[in-house]
């Protein structure tokens, strides 16, 4: 896993924040951090340009988390963690169906963070 | 008065003791929500929560199928302890969180907050999943919507209310207090829509 460039999907200010700040004390090389508010914003980011992962909220205005992901994978397979409240089995199931390639529950640690993220890329964490 | 509603006082307890680990996990310092006993009305809510304050409100649904039920819900807090509890997770130093306690909420510091509500409503709903009720805090942003307000007692619902006092402390400041707000109506209904469940 090299340097990655980074989508943080996320409609609050302070989440991208603390996403942000989880990348840097996790030690996770970044080249460029994106940011966008829902999914529909995100989805309009990414047909601009290309990235390396999306770290992803749940409830989000316009497009949620799980709708986002099952429009980015009609397309790509850039690993895709969604980083949440929601922690329900049901929640987490559902979410797999759509075909994230990880699941953090909030509040989440930089090591949470990290081992989530490695394993999205299939490498041991 | 929680004797008045023995099965909402075990459901709330279970929620805050998840919602107090999950707070001190995110802001990092000893914050902890207590629940004390429940009041019926606004005027029993007393000094307390008067003056500015941010009040998040959802809706809580209970049981399935066509015994379900739906209750607004207010998680109501002091302005100067959502500042602070926003500003913390900022990083922001106490000098300068001192002068923010002190004047009514931005919107960054509201933007901030509806995390912090959706933080405590994911604590309450695994709480809930693991006692097996089918009760659940809505985290949907049509539904969860936070709103600072100048005033908290001329913001509350009318109607009778069921209040949820919860004492709050946040490390290095003084200890104050919160509460959760159910019109009392919904509340008889989700008791209602949890024991059919």
């Amino acid at each position: 896993m090299g340097p990655l460039k980074v989508l943080i999907v996320d409609d609050s200010v302070l989440m991208r924040t603390l996403v942000r700040r989880g990348l840097r004390q996790a030690g996770i090389e970044v080249t460029a951090v994106l940011e966008a508010s829902n999914g529909i914003e995100a989805l309009t980011k990414l047909a601009g340009e290309s990235v390396d992962l999306i770290l992803c909220d749940w409830n989000m205005p316009e497009m949620d988390g799980p709708t986002f992901v099952r429009e980015v994978r009609k397309t790509m397979i850039t690993p895709i963690v969604i980083i949440t409240t929601e922690a329900s089995e049901a929640k987490i199931r559902q979410a797999t169906q759509a075909g994230v390639s990880g699941y953090i529950r909030k509040p989440f640690t930089a090591e949470s963070l990290r081992v989530a993220i490695t394993a999205s890329f299939g490498a041991p964490s | 008065m929680s004797d008045a509603y023995p099965e909402l006082w075990v459901l709330l307890s279970e929620a805050y003791k998840a919602i107090n680990s999950d707070l001190q996990a995110l802001l990092q310092v000893g914050v902890k929500l207590t629940p004390k006993a429940f009041s019926v009305g606004a005027t029993e809510m007393g000094w307390a929560m008067r003056g500015p304050g941010v009040i998040a409100t959802t809706v809580i649904e209970a049981g399935v199928g066509s015994a379900s039920a739906r209750c607004p819900t207010h998680f109501v807090f002091k302005s100067p302890d959502a500042v602070t509890m926003v500003g913390t997770l900022m990083l922001m130093g106490k000098a300068a969180l001192g002068e923010r306690r002190k004047l009514p909420m931005n919107e960054r510091e509201v933007d901030g907050f509806r995390e912090i509500a959706n933080q405590i409503c994911g604590s309450a709903n695994l709480a809930f999943d693991k006692l097996e009720k089918h009760l659940r805090v809505s985290q949907n942003t049509e539904h969860l919507k936070v709103a600072w307000t100048k005033e908290i007692e001329r913001s509350l619902p009318p109607g009778p209310m069921v209040i949820l006092p919860v004492g709050f402390t946040l490390e290095g400041y003084p200890p104050s207090e919160c509460a959760q707000i159910l019109p009392a109506d919904g509340v008889a209904k989700i008791l209602s829509a949890t024991a059919k469940a």
